[in-house]
């Protein structure tokens, strides 16, 4: 999700930080991986065709890598190679999510009251089990009420 | 099995996959396992094992591999399409939607309201990637340098990733 953002915000500017945030909200709404929001960024640039596109494009090389993985099932699971690149680009993967939650953190905080909100959810998701999609709509709600 | 079978078992998955990977596990296993004894539970741990080290979405990849056990290249093809589809359609039409509603001012706090949960959910998700990773010093300063060559260099992340990605590599050579 870290790549989308930079690749749709940061570099082509197709989509503004903002449009971003609701894209991301939407993929913790919907059903499947959170990778779909590649399908919402396709769309709000090229359409339907652009929608098509950026799904495709997103999830052919896991699917192609998964279909060899379960052909060659022995020889990749032991592949040492592809596990010690994976271990070492992990943390920076964490890192570069960092950078998108920075971006969305500069626009998200107009003013105290949405801290607070962001302060609950926080807490909400961290210690309990609460669903993503749940949080969203309660931020929502305290939003709408703050914007009367 | 009929690749239609196929089709319209992760059309259904798809539809019910609420809640990411272990919604998408439970759901095969019941599917496939428990319903319709086609592979066994030993099968789709197997499939969760070895798409873990993967790069990519997991959950997709889970239902690519167990497609491909079930019914070749083909089925795999058919698995993924058909679980994608009723995510990737709503994740269209609500992007129809917002486009509409981007300019209305009463929507404007609502907005706001949701992208304050959206920092604090990814921020929870962040810690949580991040807590099983701190093995030694060397992922915690990966992280921090590429969290600093993206933000302040604005490098590409896909480069920063692949970087460190060879950085594991290297680090893993020297240790054998």
């Amino acid at each position: 999700m870290p790549l989308v953002e930079r690749a749709a915000v940061h570099d082509t500017a197709w989509l503004t930080t903002s449009t971003f945030g609701a894209a991301v909200a939407f993929s913790y709404i919907t059903p499947g991986p959170v990778l779909i929001i590649a399908t919402f960024v396709g769309f709000h640039v090229a359409g339907v065709l652009g929608a098509l596109a950026a799904t495709v494009g997103a999830f052919i090389a896991p699917w192609a890598l998964a279909t060899l993985a379960a052909q060659q099932v022995k020889r990749f699971a032991t592949n040492r190679r592809l596990s010690a690149f994976g271990a070492g680009a992990a943390p920076a993967v964490v890192g570069v999510l960092g950078v998108t939650v920075v971006s969305l953190g500069r626009e998200a905080f107009p003013s105290w009251p949405y801290v607070l909100i962001a302060a609950v959810a926080f807490g909400l998701a961290r210690w309990t089990r609460t669903h993503p999609a749940l949080l969203l709509v309660f931020g929502g709600v305290c939003g709408y009420l703050l914007g009367l | 099995m009929s690749l239609s079978t196929i089709g319209l078992i992760f059309l259904r998955l798809g539809t019910l996959a609420f809640g990411g990977l272990g919604a998408t596990l439970a759901l095969i296993e019941r599917e496939v396992v428990d319903r319709r004894a086609v592979l066994s539970r030993h099968d789709v741990t197997d499939a969760l094992t070895y798409t873990k080290v993967l790069p990519g979405s997991t959950a997709v990849q889970v239902v690519a591999y167990t497609g491909w056990r079930l019914g070749g290249w083909s089925g795999a093809a058919i698995a993924t399409a058909a679980f994608l589809l009723p995510s990737a359609v709503l994740m269209a039409l609500l992007a129809a939607g917002y486009a509409g509603i981007t300019d209305s001012p009463a929507l404007l706090g609502v907005r706001q309201g949701v992208l304050a949960v959206v920092v604090a959910v990814l921020l929870v998700t962040m810690e949580r990637l991040a807590r099983p990773l701190i093995t030694g010093w060397l992922p915690v300063v990966t992280g921090i340098v590429s969290f600093l060559l993206v933000l302040v260099l604005s490098i590409s992340a896909v480069w920063v990733v692949i970087a460190s990605g060879v950085v594991g590599l290297v680090t893993d050579r020297s240790r054998s």
